[in-house]
């Protein structure tokens, strides 16, 4: 029964030169995205590679320096792209995908002004996930708005009923007929886009990352498949059922995405650039100098070394003290980053969680969340990210500072020179990109959000009677 | 032998009837045609006996099946040609009669599709073409093509000849006679006095819920059954 009323439908779609059209518009605009979205990643991809095979020469090239005016010369940490980015670019349109490391300073993404990162947010919004989560919901919409009301409106839903077909298996048909239609589209976008993926960007296949975000949007698009169809058999008109169901999509796709940000901005504001460069100046300001060891912190440490060491100068310290407090100076702004930026994360945080509730009423949110994590371009991750830079940052000016501090001899600094594969002893930063595992743990709120919408329509479905219709 | 039988039945809607106490029985091969105003009970008569909607009281039977009880029985014993039958103007009159025929079980070949088309009166040249080319007569002949079909004992009509023009009419007349001929069973909802005395069997009046007169035709002319029906709304 259930088989039939589908391929009837898909045949009266066959038949429809409207339908027609929007399939067409669908297939131009879904091709524009992953082309847009492969060309971009790519050009970035080549882009970074470039600089950073540049900047490894520029750094084994330069001339014999001082450890810590080597450091100075700095690095750059690289976001891999994954295979999912250009599906779902995320949030690195906003934060760029490379951060600058230097001695003394924790560069971050989030007030990044990278040009790549303005170009993203000028053309970035145009990714195949952005068709599946935005378009996509539009054409289910318009496939699915008369698809009961307009069988009563034709008079052939008597018709189906007399001649055996059950109300509720008419709705799983309807439903079915138009969730498989797009469960098909993005079945083959999703392998096309992997697929390109992987050939121009030469990303490793991630099938369980593939699968998981498979598995989601079906979810999604069975979602608004249901509530087309649900919304039909409730309204009687079908002029009503589908103004009732783009002001849904309004609500669910635009306005609280929008609002929801609003109100966890409103809830945990977030410090300006300003204002966060302020707090860090002023607390860095009361540690130390690495480069003045002779400021007040610096001779308290001094006098502290010369008690412990049973020594009279710093000169017959066993290592250069001008060296370890440059390390001391690292470890203290280390710290003073270390809190400013947790605080700062904790507000991320506080403000995704915020938006991650309102997933409960906009299976838009949840989705959006799920397919930025799977693509590893979420905010935990870009926060990920964030502190693995950090952390090779740390340890490759630290190793710097420990050449100096081992090495050197006090007053060196301007003399002091590292041996020649001192530079070739550092490696780049290998960024690790994190696997699904990872990040599902951080979407709780977005899986039972999901879940709970398509419980929620499920009831819906199955206390549906067709007697409440001619009643 | 009684194919349609309803006792005491009744239906409301928030409190206010819209049949009250309906007893009635229908033979094979009777066409019964209920006349009435609109609002008079013609179509939620038809819609229990469908078990479109559930009964207030009393019970509705088909082939002694109570249609509440055993809803899927008493469907397969029925044939429906609603008032407005638009069905899906981007497919043929075969393909509309195939999809139907699947629906109640049936698979034909096209020859046997064409030939149901062809007995309700349909001409072969249009059998291939999109409903949305139809006129109504054409819609009217494709849906009791549907009921051919499904080779059901009863066919329940609500007000089939309702803006069909006096050709279609005589024609949709015919074809019923001929199945009545052939035992099927037909129960018709219409406001065609002169229609209902010349096809049916049985005619029944009603009024505000209520059979009020049940009269066979073959006692009664047209005229005469035209004066009792202004006298009794």
């Amino acid at each position: 029964m259930i088989s039939k009323i589908i391929s009837h439908e898909w045949l009266q779609w066959r038949r429809d030169s409207r339908l027609k059209w929007l399939a067409i518009f669908l297939v131009v605009i879904s091709a524009f995205a992953l082309w847009h979205q492969i060309n971009f990643q790519s050009t970035l991809l080549k882009k970074r590679l470039k600089a950073q095979e540049d900047s490894r020469q520029e750094w084994l090239s330069q001339e014999l320096k001082h450890p810590h005016m080597a450091a100075h010369f700095g690095n750059y940490a690289y976001k891999k792209p994954t295979l999912l980015h250009c599906f779902d670019p995320g949030l690195t349109i906003y934060t760029g995908t490379s951060v600058y490391m230097e001695p003394h300073k924790q560069n971050d993404f989030l007030f990044s002004q990278s040009q790549e990162s303005d170009t993203g947010i000028r053309f970035g919004w145009l990714s195949p996930a952005m068709i599946c989560q935005l378009i996509l919901p539009l054409l289910i919409i318009l496939l699915s708005f008369n698809s009961i009301n307009g069988e009563y409106e034709k008079g052939t839903m008597a018709l189906l009923i007399s001649q055996g077909a059950n109300f509720r298996s008419v709705l799983i048909a309807k439903t079915a007929s138009v969730f498989l239609f797009f469960e098909g589209f993005i079945t083959l976008y999703l392998l096309v886009t992997a697929y390109c993926s992987a050939v121009y960007l030469g990303t490793v296949i991630d099938i369980y990352a593939v699968l998981y975000i498979w598995i989601v949007y079906s979810l999604y698009c069975f979602i608004w498949s249901l509530s087309g169809v649900l919304v039909s058999s409730l309204i009687k008109s079908s002029g009503t059922s589908i103004a009732l169901l783009l002001l849904l999509w309004m609500f669910t796709n635009i306005i609280l995405p929008r609002g929801s940000a609003n109100i966890a901005e409103n809830m945990h504001p977030l410090i300006t650039n300003q204002q966060f460069k302020q707090l860090l100046t002023a607390s860095i300001d009361k540690g130390i100098d690495g480069h003045d060891p002779k400021n007040e912190r610096a001779k308290k440490i001094e006098k502290e070394l010369l008690l412990q060491y049973k020594v009279d100068s710093v000169q017959q310290l066993p290592f250069n003290f001008e060296g370890f407090i440059m390390q001391q100076s690292e470890a203290y702004s280390s710290k003073v980053y270390d809190h400013h930026f947790n605080q700062l994360f904790t507000t991320l945080k506080q403000q995704k969680k915020i938006q991650s509730l309102f997933g409960i009423i906009s299976p838009y949110i949840s989705l959006r969340n799920i397919s930025m994590a799977a693509a590893n371009a979420s905010l935990e991750t870009e926060i990920d990210f964030q502190q693995q830079a950090e952390h090779y940052r740390r340890s490759f000016v630290q190793n710097m500072n420990n050449d100096m501090k081992d090495n050197s001899a006090y007053g060196s600094f301007k003399t002091y020179r590292v041996r020649k594969d001192k530079y070739a002893s550092i490696g780049d930063l290998q960024v690790q990109n994190r696997t699904m595992q990872w990040s599902i743990p951080t979407l709780f709120i977005e899986h039972i959000s999901l879940l709970l919408w398509v419980l929620f329509l499920m009831i819906l479905l199955f206390i549906s009677n067709q007697k409440k219709v001619y009643n | 032998m009684t194919v349609l039988k309803a006792i005491q039945l009744s239906k409301e809607y928030n409190g206010v009837a819209a049949l009250r106490n309906l007893n009635l029985e229908i033979r094979q091969g009777e066409i019964f045609c209920l006349l009435g105003q609109n609002g008079a009970g013609k179509t939620t008569t038809i819609n229990l006996f469908l078990g479109f909607i559930a009964a207030s009281s009393g019970s509705a039977t088909i082939h002694n099946i109570d249609v509440s009880a055993n809803n899927a029985a008493t469907k397969k014993l029925v044939a429906y040609i609603p008032e407005v039958v638009q069905l899906y103007g981007n497919l043929s009159g075969i393909e509309n009669l195939d999809f139907f025929s699947r629906l109640a079980g049936f698979k034909y070949t096209d020859h046997e599709l064409a030939s149901f088309l062809t007995r309700s009166g349909l001409q072969t040249d249009a059998q291939v073409k999109r409903l949305s080319t139809y006129s109504k007569g054409m819609r009217q002949k494709v849906a009791i093509a549907i009921a051919l079909a499904k080779n059901a004992a009863v066919i329940l009509m609500d007000e089939p000849t309702s803006g069909l023009d006096p050709i279609a009419v005589a024609e949709f007349t015919k074809i019923c006679k001929a199945l009545s001929m052939e035992g099927k069973t037909i129960f018709m909802a219409t406001h065609d006095i002169f229609n209902a005395v010349n096809m049916g069997t049985n005619i029944g009046i009603m009024k505000q819920g209520s059979l009020v007169h049940q009269v066979a035709t073959n006692t009664i002319t047209a005229n005469e059954l035209q004066q009792l029906y202004l006298e009794t709304i």
